[in-house]
């Protein structure tokens, strides 16, 4: 059963994934990126107004081979007077 | 033999030598599990207690969806449903994770324990509170501590639970469990757990290879989890109200 490895950029951050898991179809890589997203990118409040965080999927080659990403845009709406 | 049951519980009352024959002779030869095996399935009206004597085991949930959600690891010394022949039908699932050794213990038996031994029926009632405060913490921290702390906090633990019977060696312990059995403890992805793992890493703070866990650096681990072990009290309650603490968790 075939090995992937899911690096994670967030922000300004790169973290390499050493381990890896194994998934039975590409159906199973897919939701693994996809449903890591939310978790990580709420960790915590970002200091700007946008967040943006990245699963890139690597086979056992070392191709990367599916990414996902989730954005968080924030902002005032209008001015704001301090 | 080497009753984890007996170190545990030591914590909780002064034993008699009467009390501790009482304690050896539950211990049987203990039967082999594979890993990844249930104990018991909710809906089950077991009739004897499971003792865990070695590896480790998990009391979980599933959803109707078929995510499985840990709620508790056990660990050696620990029961895996002590007080069930009070409630009737099991209300969730214990399963091995890794291979275990396991004691089966009779009703009749645990029944002549606690009408017998009074110093033995305060440490299991230690015991199941324990497991109580264990949850309560867990249910905080999925509520409430980032999932970095989360991890971090459930490292803390399981090294203080491993040491008090002692399975640690200096700050190193066998966890056999997976990432993906990591990650339904703490109700976070994989992917997640992973990430946070190769974090503490590439900090020096623990390195998690396969199932061999290393805390390089306790004090950090301790500092950036936020854990206090009160919730595990290991300090025995004294008459003055000065607490001793069996099992140290001082860092080096």
């Amino acid at each position: 059963m075939p090995r992937y490895f899911f690096d994670v950029e967030d922000a300004n951050e790169f973290i390499r994934d050493e381990d890896g898991h194994i998934c039975e179809s590409d159906a199973q890589v897919r939701k693994a990126a996809i449903e890591a997203l939310p978790g990580m990118i709420g960790m915590r409040i970002p200091d700007g107004d946008t967040h943006k965080t990245t699963v890139k999927v690597r086979d056992e080659a070392g191709a990367y081979i599916y990414s996902a990403s989730l954005t968080l845009e924030a902002g005032w709406i209008g001015k704001r007077s301090q | 033999m080497f009753n984890p049951l007996i170190r545990k519980l030591s914590i909780a009352s002064d034993f008699t030598e009467s009390d501790n024959r009482a304690l050896n002779d539950v211990i049987v030869e203990p039967h082999s599990v594979a890993p990844k095996q249930d104990i018991i399935r909710t809906g089950d009206r077991p009739e004897n207690v499971h003792l865990v004597m070695d590896g480790i085991a998990c009391r979980y949930k599933i959803m109707p969806n078929g995510d499985r959600q840990i709620v508790a690891f056990l660990l050696p010394g620990d029961f895996c449903d002590l007080h069930v022949a009070i409630l009737g039908e099991m209300d969730h699932g214990i399963a091995t994770l890794s291979p275990c050794k396991m004691i089966e213990i009779p009703r009749t038996t645990i029944n002549d324990l606690t009408e017998n031994y009074p110093r033995i029926t305060r440490a299991l009632w230690w015991a199941t509170l324990v497991d109580e405060a264990i949850l309560r913490e867990w249910i905080a921290g999925i509520g409430q501590r980032m999932a970095d702390k989360r991890i971090a906090h459930l490292f803390c633990e399981l090294y203080l639970r491993l040491k008090t019977v002692g399975q640690t060696e200096d700050h190193s312990f066998t966890l056999p469990i997976t990432q993906q059995e990591l990650a339904d403890a703490l109700g976070i992805s994989i992917v997640h757990a992973n990430r946070m793992l190769m974090d503490l890493r590439t900090r020096n703070i623990m390195v998690m290879r396969g199932k061999h866990v290393k805390i390089l650096n306790y004090d950090a681990l301790k500092a950036f989890a936020e854990f206090s072990p009160d919730y595990l009290h290991l300090e025995r309650r004294s008459e003055n109200g000065n607490g001793q603490r069996s099992v140290s968790d001082k860092g080096r």
